[in-house]
């Protein structure tokens, strides 16, 4: 089985894939700043896992997210490390998806993304509630005081709170995705692995491809 | 006695494993030790400026924070008698206690995580990962990962002036800032995808993929390998009681 996985991991890694992976853990990390530039109030610190998820693979995927999440708490954020689990069903939940098709079409991305902020909150609820009791050093640590303050347990309030909040932050992750993608020529994602995952082969191009001059 | 990666790493564990498994009370001695640590041992020291300040950043963030959630709790969670009043708004002890216990679990969890991690070089700690027998190019995509964080922020800042140059809305309404976003975010994937390509052809013609040691690793020392099972053996023995506690209560 581990043999299994050392391989299909080396698959996917193959080519570009490996810098690709590199690139995508820098970007979940650094987006923050593009969001912060901006003054957009989003956090979208998974939009490399879903990147890699849809071009490279779900096991590289889950690669990017652990990476990520590891530095995170190298820069001063430890907590992060405890849910390594969630990043992996999200990187798991895209690829599936991915490899449906689900990334060809917009409403069935938006589709996707809230089922995938339904499954974020499902998973990161019991980390969150039996290993900190909900409180995470984060903003959303008040919003989990809240729902407490309404009667609700430890683990109903980590879970509405999640409710709350990751629908949203995944349909618009999922959203940037989508849209990047359709942008970038065809002559670039067909250096990944995926690239069915996004368009149907050599059927689709891009505008970009259909006018290259 | 040196300690090494190793010993540094199960040390780390064995206290996360404490912060969940003992009383908050020896946690919180646990966690005043954790500050010991550095003092009693140079291999717990932040290795560069930068380390250190961001020790000090999360330490005052930690503080502040803690003494705001043990605040909000004692006000929201009525459990338990009235300690005292603050401001006018009655604190119950039942709150109070709960945010005591959450926040001493989760700034020993922090502060041993950040010891770790900021006196240990990444470098080390990709030699020590590819001891352990993980693939090279997990280890490979972690290197790569902090090559690409050294230099996105100043990719970030051209690609922000040129298009502001280009006239790109960046400081405008809303809306427009958001559809700017793009106009960042697409020449930044554009270029780092050409940079990936040409970087798998480079690994490839290097024959990266045929399987290759990427970083040599100090051999380990008689009294790291014993301190580091015992560590090791603590936490499995912590983890087996709450396990056995949890069954039995």
């Amino acid at each position: 089985m581990l043999e299994r996985v050392k391989s299909v991991i080396q698959q996917e890694m193959s080519g570009a894939g490996l810098p690709f992976v590199g690139f995508c853990i820098a970007l979940n990390l650094t987006v923050g700043q593009v969001t912060a530039g901006l003054k957009i109030p989003l956090y979208l610190d998974s939009v490399g896992t879903v990147l890699v998820a849809v071009l490279v693979g779900p096991w590289s995927a889950i690669i990017t997210g652990a990476t990520a999440n590891t530095l995170a708490a190298v820069f001063g954020n430890p907590v992060m490390i405890f849910f390594i689990p969630v990043v992996a069903v999200i990187a798991g939940f895209t690829a599936l998806i991915a490899r449906l098709g689900w990334f060809r079409t917009w409403y069935l991305v938006i589709l996707g993304g809230i089922l995938q902020g339904v499954l974020a909150a499902v998973a990161s609820a019991p980390i969150s509630a039996y290993l900190f009791s909900g409180i995470t050093l984060g903003g959303q640590d008040f919003l989990v005081l809240y729902f407490r303050s309404m009667g609700n347990s430890i683990l109903e309030s980590v879970f509405y709170q999640g409710l709350s909040s990751d629908p949203a932050d995944k349909t618009i992750t999922y959203g940037i995705v989508f849209i990047l993608l359709k942008n970038l020529p065809f002559r670039l994602l067909s250096r990944f692995r995926g690239v069915t995952n996004v368009r149907q082969a050599l059927s689709e191009p891009s505008h970009d491809d259909r006018h290259p001059n | 006695m040196t300690i090494d990666t190793r010993t540094k790493g199960t040390l780390t564990l064995l206290l996360c494993v404490s912060a969940f498994t003992l009383p908050w009370t020896v946690g919180a001695l646990l966690l005043l030790s954790t500050f010991l640590l550095p003092l009693l041992s140079s291999a717990f020291r932040p290795i560069s400026d930068r380390s250190r300040r961001a020790f000090r950043r999360f330490s005052l963030y930690a503080a502040v924070l803690a003494g705001v959630l043990i605040l909000l709790n004692s006000i929201l969670l009525r459990e338990g008698t009235a300690l005292f009043t603050f401001l006018g708004i009655p604190l119950f002890d039942g709150g109070f206690l709960f945010g005591v216990k959450t926040a001493t679990r989760l700034l020993l969890l922090s502060f041993s995580l950040l010891h770790f991690f900021l006196s240990t070089p990444i470098r080390i700690i990709a030699s020590e990962l590819q001891q352990t027998r993980i693939p090279p190019q997990i280890i490979l995509s972690l290197l790569l990962a902090l090559h690409f964080i050294d230099r996105l922020p100043a990719r970030i800042e051209r690609i922000f002036a040129a298009q502001e140059a280009r006239g790109a809305p960046i400081r405008s309404s809303f809306f427009r800032r958001v559809k700017s976003f793009f106009t960042i975010l697409t020449p930044l994937i554009l270029t780092s995808i050409s940079e990936s390509i040409d970087r798998g052809i480079a690994l490839e013609l290097r024959g990266f993929h045929s399987g290759v040691r990427l970083l040599d690793a100090p051999p380990s020392t008689r009294s790291s390998v014993i301190l580091s099972r015992a560590f090791l053996t603590l936490s499995l023995l912590l983890i087996l009681w709450r396990i056995i506690r949890w069954v039995l209560l």
